[in-house]
């Protein structure tokens, strides 16, 4: 049987990958950045069981790096797919790490001598972390290998780092390789599984929201790593300058979505995380304020509705339907007004808060164009992977043997996600058997 | 009736409503009056004989288009306030004018083709000229000093500055003393049939005169020139001055020195969130100042407070006291890029004093008079 | 994969032999020192493995979980106090003990300080267990010599407010743990043959999704459906959202796909009646009184359209309708279109008759709000609704055009519209939030959104298949998040509307993604199960019958035998449905059931460990 190539190491890619292991097939799974886990393993928590993500996911990280029949290539990309259904080639540029991951045990210290260490915003974190040159991009990554960013380091930008490479001389194990050159390979496979997840809006545009300039106006991903017991502040919620836990928190949702001038769909996740996020606020700090605003409260899903009732009758959580209109900051202070138009009096009405959370929309991601270019898949007019047929044929790209799961196809939350990676796992298979003759089309 | 109202629907994307409330959220006017943008364009879609043009709400609007600039579904509320009100205008409706309303009627007597005008009072010392390619709309500029007198809010400075500021450069402005106000107030306030009369003269002035670039000082004629005279058929390139200053200084043909001053700059409503303008003004203050910006500017900025003249109240004193103590917080010096900002802020700061706050020593000046007053010496 | 004992080792034990498997002595000195036949009461079960030959060599791990654990309990001093500890050969901590260095770590110090027993003291054995079980294995120790304490959801996070006391309680636990490590014993997992094929339930668009893929996928299929044709609710519906194509061109191709293909057996119509076995051999029998034997099953028996009884007038008034009969009415073909169409969301859900959104009704009435507005522009159509629940890019898409066609939309609120008749037209009255007042809507015709509600039938299935199902009456999945077509039921999936209401598309994810989690034990061919099962002695046992009686998952049977003790019965366990949950040994009346990896001896250790000084 031919191997699979899956692209995107988050949870539906990882999800795909295991189930064709499983079944004996050999699987390439392509991974971007430097460790599989996606998203998922930046969350803090997700609803409605308050699962500690990463806790959950974690095992099926270490289960696709311990599989016989997974080879994880990270810092790689996908560069052409040649061939059809059943008999690809894939062309994958893999980034050289400039360090020899069969050598390196993570162990970071070479992290500690970095001479960039702590001034480059760490991209897990947001930037709400700084890292080195050298670094490991979160404690739980997999596969657990140092990583030098290329377009920082010294060394490699330069040619020189003072009188000699301090990460070099640290690491024990001689695991620092400068020399390592980005390469490509062939990969012959059967049939290919996209599952390259989603990018965050970025909602320093939006002027109303003061995001950018008022520092405790944060997005909702900052404020998973922030909440996060592994985040940069330890799980505890500082509100500058005073460092103190808010007493006052306002969440606003549909910040880019929903919105027929920037990202018009609906990215059917947000309006539960922030409950989750509202609720972990208050099992944090029992007295603080949380509002959510929003229009349309969309708990569409099992245990959901519940799920929401019990934030607000239990926690306490308030949820105002309205978009607010303005966030404004008092300068001295920095504390933060949210103005919009109260529900119940349809009045204005203003409520102070020290934090205010972004729901800001989830959108494709970046590169989707040119890796739709390299895999000759179409996308749809929002930039998702365009499916044959969204009623019967959901994980089927529009190139026969090549599949789509997770967000990247369309809006969907974890276990559409993981579901869709099955799915698509499944037609990946039968591509297989069909080419070994040994079923039915 | 009801496909004038379909039309007006259909044109502002107004059915895109999803009453989310944003627009009520950013509405300056909200926040005094009960007044809620999304509410009143529910109560058309849901009225269709347009009953409720009735409602003296209509006349709230100041039209500064911060709800459009945030309203996720893109609905175009100011145009949507436009019509309706031309619909209440249409039953013999109307708001309740400032000053009462002499601005208004003085604009509409200059609708007339039989009134005519005198304008070039003022031009004295300044070159001009009678026929040409480019020519400096002065607008109602000649007016306000008259009107607004208790104010000396000077408005003719600005008209003089400007020319000077051209003629620094070496220009010489077409400046038309049969001009006529270019009619921006009348099609706020739904007397759309007014607003066509002057615009169709001034456009009628212009052709005959050549005119190919027409230069403004003010944010609210460059607006309504640029825009909506092109729904008249105009063929014009139209400038603010900010917009013409830049090149000239660009090009070297205008040079200033610095004033050494601290400014903040107040954006208009018509030149920033209606016609996008919003780097050229700073980029030329830069130059003759240190410009530091109000927590609340470019697409953010607040209104002046009052648009076209109408229905000018406690709310609007709120928002003017509001971005006066906002400005004097940024600096000693705020400028503003249109005479009516100008003479409503001045306004309320001659205003007795509410006993406990207090307001800003501010210098308040025009754009056009503060780059003239800093003018390199030796050009004429 | 060590598959060496690959012979079905668990579904024939029987008497003595139920404790074969136990006997396994491997090089990790896992040696058991209790005889077989011995009463778990034996006093040398209670001894400490120190009397043993080999003596117990136990590695403890600690795990910081970041600052959920370390940032309250002190660990380092946690790992001091388990230094010391008796057996204790080993002992350190680690930031993350899951993470691929504190996997590494484990697995050097098995060798490095030949330990035969590993402790970590972390997070929840939920998700952890099976990760550093297989660590051990990796490492050649028996994963069931592995240990876990919870120092997370039972410690740290529990008593945040008091770390010191937190503390002491870690040690404690971890004291426990190292008690019952001390008494741990190798396991083998029973290795079972698997029927290569899969039963589907169901031949809407999921079942019959989910048994094409089966079947492309090279395996036999049997699908079930109770109704004498193929299709289900979707082929019942008139143009489906957001494609807007005809219900019967979507259903069609893919029904006949299934009826043609040579590998699947339709089955109709036709419903389950009994169900025995378990993964790679379930025994299944029809109401037509076949009977075949499949490895895994697929659940996709679909969901029912709520009938609004007493509901705004439906079924009393003239004209008030469901959208399932408005879809029929429009598939009829052109009927008089009203000048007035009302439709009202969340009817009969969100705090009726149901508490939860049915996801779907929301894009419904407006697929057909379109529809009607397409077919005759005049038509006044009016949503009134609570909140507009239309989700990602095409629903939203679809929302938008509706106000494109004039579609109106009002948000009631916080009541629901009531409908009453007026002169013989029907009037809807609400309190219209965007408006702020209560407002009245003649209509010629009040279309009601009525949710998907379980089908009364899951429930005696639910049994059948021994597969929970959730407070709404749908079937419930193994975990919500990361299993969302699995049942906690090993070798039986779920999808579509059984499980939650949900669109065409999403059943259509699912049941492919049931299809390749079904087909996964069918192309291994072999599987592992548990081998935390009950086992009997034989000896003790009085065969009295409680065991069975009360097993809930009719695993242990009482079978005749004949031995030195005469002509009696005897309890058997099946260990193929044995979940190992324990109920057979707390209710046997003379301890002769126990089960294997939680013994009575080691619970005691651990409560004696517990209550004892220091």
């Amino acid at each position: 049987m031919k191997d699979v190539l899956v692209i995107g190491g988050g949870v539906a890619g990882i999800q795909a990958a295991l189930d064709l292991a499983e079944k004996g097939v050999k699987v390439h799974l392509v991974e971007r950045t430097p460790s599989i886990g996606g998203r998922m393993a930046q969350l803090d928590k997700t609803f409605p069981t308050m699962d500690c993500s990463i806790c959950i996911l974690a095992p099926k990280m270490a289960d696709c790096a311990d599989h016989p029949n997974i080879i994880m290539h990270t810092c790689s990309e996908v560069a052409g797919l040649q061939g059809e259904a059943g008999d690809f080639r894939a062309t994958v540029l893999k980034h050289a790490r400039h360090v020899d991951a069969s050598k390196c045990t993570g162990c970071g210290k070479c992290a500690e001598v970095c001479r960039l260490k702590g001034r480059i915003p760490n991209e897990f974190d947001f930037g709400l972390r700084k890292r080195g040159a050298i670094y490991l991009p979160f404690l739980q990554a997999v596969p657990r290998v140092m990583n030098i960013d290329s377009k920082k380091c010294i060394f490699l930008t330069k040619g020189k780092c003072g009188e000699k490479q301090l990460c070099k001389e640290a690491c024990e194990r001689g695991a620092i390789d400068f020399d390592q050159k980005d390469e490509t390979v062939t990969l012959d496979v059967g049939a290919v599984i996209v599952a390259t997840g989603f990018d965050l809006f970025d909602p320093s545009g939006m002027f109303e929201y003061g995001y950018g300039r008022f520092q405790n106006v944060r997005t909702a991903m900052e404020y998973e790593r922030l909440i996060c017991a592994s985040g940069p502040t330890g799980g505890h919620l500082e509100v500058e300058p005073t460092k103190e836990h808010p007493g006052s928190m306002a969440f606003i949702q549909c910040v880019g979505a929903r919105d027929l001038r920037l990202s018009p769909f609906c990215c059917s996740v947000c309006c539960m995380y922030a409950t989750k996020e509202a609720v972990l606020v208050k099992e944090h700090y029992p007295d603080t304020d949380c509002t959510i605003f929003n229009v349309d409260m969309r708990a569409l899903g099992k245990g959901f509705e519940e799920f929401v009732e019990r934030a607000r009758d239990e926690y306490g959580v308030r949820f105002l339907r309205a978009r607010p209109g303005q966030v404004t900051e008092d300068p001295a202070t920095k504390r933060l007004t949210v103005w919009y138009e109260d529900p119940a009096s349809g009045k204005v009405t203003s409520m102070e808060a020290d934090m205010v959370v972004l729901a800001t929309a989830l959108v494709p991601g970046a590169g989707v164009a040119q890796l739709a270019k390299a895999l000759g898949i179409e996308l749809d007019e929002s930039a998702f992977f365009k499916v044959r047929d969204p009623l019967m044929s959901p994980v089927e790209s529009t190139r026969p043997g090549v599949f789509i799961a997770g967000y990247c196809e369309t809006p969907k939350d974890i276990p559409e996600s993981v579901a869709q990676a099955s799915g698509a796992a499944a037609r990946a298979f039968e591509v297989l058997k069909r080419k070994g003759g040994a079923a039915h089309a | 009736m009801s496909a004038e109202k379909e039309a007006a629907v259909k044109s502002t994307k107004a059915y895109y409503c999803v009453e989310c409330g944003k627009c009520t959220g950013i509405c300056p006017v909200s926040r005094g009056l009960e007044y809620s943008p999304r509410r009143m364009v529910k109560r058309a879609l849901e009225d269709p004989e347009l009953e409720f043009v009735r409602d003296s709400q209509i006349w709230n609007c100041l039209t500064c288009k911060l709800c459009s600039g945030v309203c996720p579904s893109g609905v175009d509320y100011i145009d949507f306030i436009r019509i309706v009100r031309s619909r209440a205008h249409a039953q013999g409706l109307s708001g309740s004018c400032s000053q009462g309303g002499q601005l208004s009627t003085m604009a509409r007597m200059m609708a007339s083709d039989r009134l005519a005008q005198g304008r070039n009072f003022w031009t004295e010392g300044l070159e001009v000229a009678e026929k040409g390619e480019l020519m400096y709309f002065v607008g109602c500029l000649p007016y306000f000093d008259t009107v607004f007198e208790d104010l000396r809010p000077d408005t003719l400075d600005i008209a003089r500055s400007t020319v000077k500021v051209l003629n620094a450069a070496g220009i010489r402005p077409v400046v038309s003393p049969a001009e006529r106000c270019c009619g921006h107030d009348l099609l706020w306030s739904g007397d759309v049939e007014s607003y066509r009369a002057l615009a169709r003269q001034n456009i009628r002035e212009m052709k005959r005169l050549g005119v190919k670039t027409v230069v403004t000082s003010c944010a609210e004629c460059y607006r309504t020139l640029s825009r909506d005279y092109k729904e008249m058929g105009a063929d014009l390139e139209v400038k603010h001055i900010s917009q013409l200053a830049g090149e000239l200084l660009d090009q070297g043909k205008l040079k200033v020195k610095s004033s050494g001053k601290k400014v903040t700059l107040h954006d208009a409503c018509r030149l920033g969130r209606h016609t996008g303008v919003y780097d050229p003004p700073r980029e030329v203050l830069r130059k003759v100042a240190e410009l530091v910006e109000m927590p609340r500017s470019g697409p953010a900025a607040s209104c002046c407070g009052v648009g076209a003249f109408l229905t000018c109240g406690a709310h609007s004193k709120r928002i003017q006291v509001e971005r006066l103590i906002e400005a004097g917080a940024a600096a000693p010096v705020l400028v503003t890029e249109c005479p009516k900002c100008q003479i409503h802020f001045k306004c309320a700061l001659r205003d007795k004093p509410v006993p406990g706050a207090k307001l800003p020593e501010l210098e308040i000046i025009d754009l056009s008079s503060f780059l003239a007053r800093n003018l390199e010496a030796g050009k004429p | 994969m060590p598959e060496e004992k690959a012979q079905g080792a668990g579904r024939e034990a029987q008497g003595k032999e139920e404790g074969a498997r136990d006997k396994g002595v491997g090089k990790d000195g896992g040696e058991n020192p209790v005889p077989l036949s011995a009463s778990p009461l034996e006093p040398s079960s209670l001894a400490p493995c120190a009397l043993r030959p080999a003596p117990c060599r136990i590695g403890v791990f600690i795990c910081h979980c970041g600052s959920n654990i370390g940032g309250i309990v002190d660990v380092p001093a946690v790992v001091e106090y388990a230094s010391r500890l008796k057996d204790v050969v080993h002992a350190e901590r680690n930031l993350y003990t899951c993470a691929d260095d504190g996997l590494t770590a484990i697995k050097t110090a098995i060798s490095k300080h030949g330990l035969n027993r590993v402790l970590v003291a972390s997070c929840t054995p939920r998700t952890h267990a099976p990760l550093f079980r297989r660590t051990c294995e990796a490492a050649g120790l028996n994963q069931y010599l592995f240990e876990f304490v919870n120092l997370r959801e039972h410690c740290s996070w529990v008593h945040m407010r008091e770390p010191a006391r937190a503390t002491e309680k870690a040690k404690a636990l971890v004291k426990m743990g190292v008690a019952r490590a001390r008494l741990l014993e190798r396991q083998e997992e029973p290795v079972l043959d698997i029927e290569p094929a899969a039963m589907v339930l169901g031949g809407g668009v999921a079942g019959l999704s989910a048994a094409l893929s089966i079947a492309n996928q090279g395996f036999p299929v049997h699908l079930v459906e109770r109704e004498p044709e193929l299709g289900g609710m979707a082929a019942r519906l008139h143009r489906i959202s957001p494609t807007y194509r005809n219900a019967r061109e979507v259903v069609g191709p893919v029904a006949e796909a299934v009826s043609a293909h040579p590998d699947i057996r339709l089955h109709m119509p036709a419903t389950m009646t009994d169900l025995s076995g378990y993964i790679g051999n379930f025994e299944v029998t029809l109401s037509t009184g076949e009977k075949f034997r499949v490895g895994s099953i697929v659940v996709a028996t679909g969901a029912d359209e709520l009938r609004p009884d007493g509901l705004y007038g439906w079924g009393q008034l003239k004209n008030v309708v469901t959208q399932m009969e408005l879809e029929r009415l429009m598939a009829a073909g052109p009927f008089t279109r009203p000048k007035s169409v009302v439709m009202i969301q969340c009817a009969g859900s969100r705090g009726q008759k149901v508490s939860y959104c049915s996801k779907r009704c929301c894009f419904t009435a407006i697929k057909n709000a379109i529809l009607l507005k397409e077919e005759s522009p005049d038509t006044e159509v009016h949503i009134l609704h609570n909140e507009i629940h239309v989700y990602g890019v095409a629903f939203e898409k679809e929302y938008r055009r509706a106000q494109e066609l004039g579609v109106r939309f009002s948000r009631y609120s916080p009541e629901k519209p009531s409908v009453s008749e007026q002169n013989g037209r029907l009037n809807v009255n609400f309190y219209d939030e965007g408006l702020r007042r209560e407002r009245d809507l003649p209509a010629d015709l009040v279309v009601l959104s009525t949710p998907l509600v379980a089908r009364p039938e899951a429930e005696e299935l639910s049994k059948m298949l021994k597969v929970p199902l959730g407070q709404d009456r749908f079937f419930f999945e193994a975990h919500v998040k990361l299993r969302p077509v699995d049942f906690a039921t090993d070798g039986i999936f779920i999808c579509g509307t059984a499980k939650g209401p949900t669109n065409i598309g999403e059943c259509v994810e699912q049941a492919l993604g049931a299809a390749s989690r079904a087909a996964i034990p069918l192309a291994k061919g072999r599987v592992r199960v548990e081998a935390i099962t009950s086992r009997v002695n034989t000896d003790t046992c009085r065969g009295c019958g409680r065991c069975e009686s009360e097993c809930d998952y009719h695993a242990i049977s009482l079978v005749p035998v004949n031995d030195a003790f005469g002509n009696r019965l005897v309890a058997r366990v099946n260990e193929g449905l044995c979940k190992g949950c324990g109920k057979c040994s707390s209710i046997c009346c003379n301890r002769s059931i126990s089960l294997r990896h939680f013994t009575t001896p080691q619970i005691m250790a651990m409560v004696e460990a517990a209550l004892e000084e220091g």
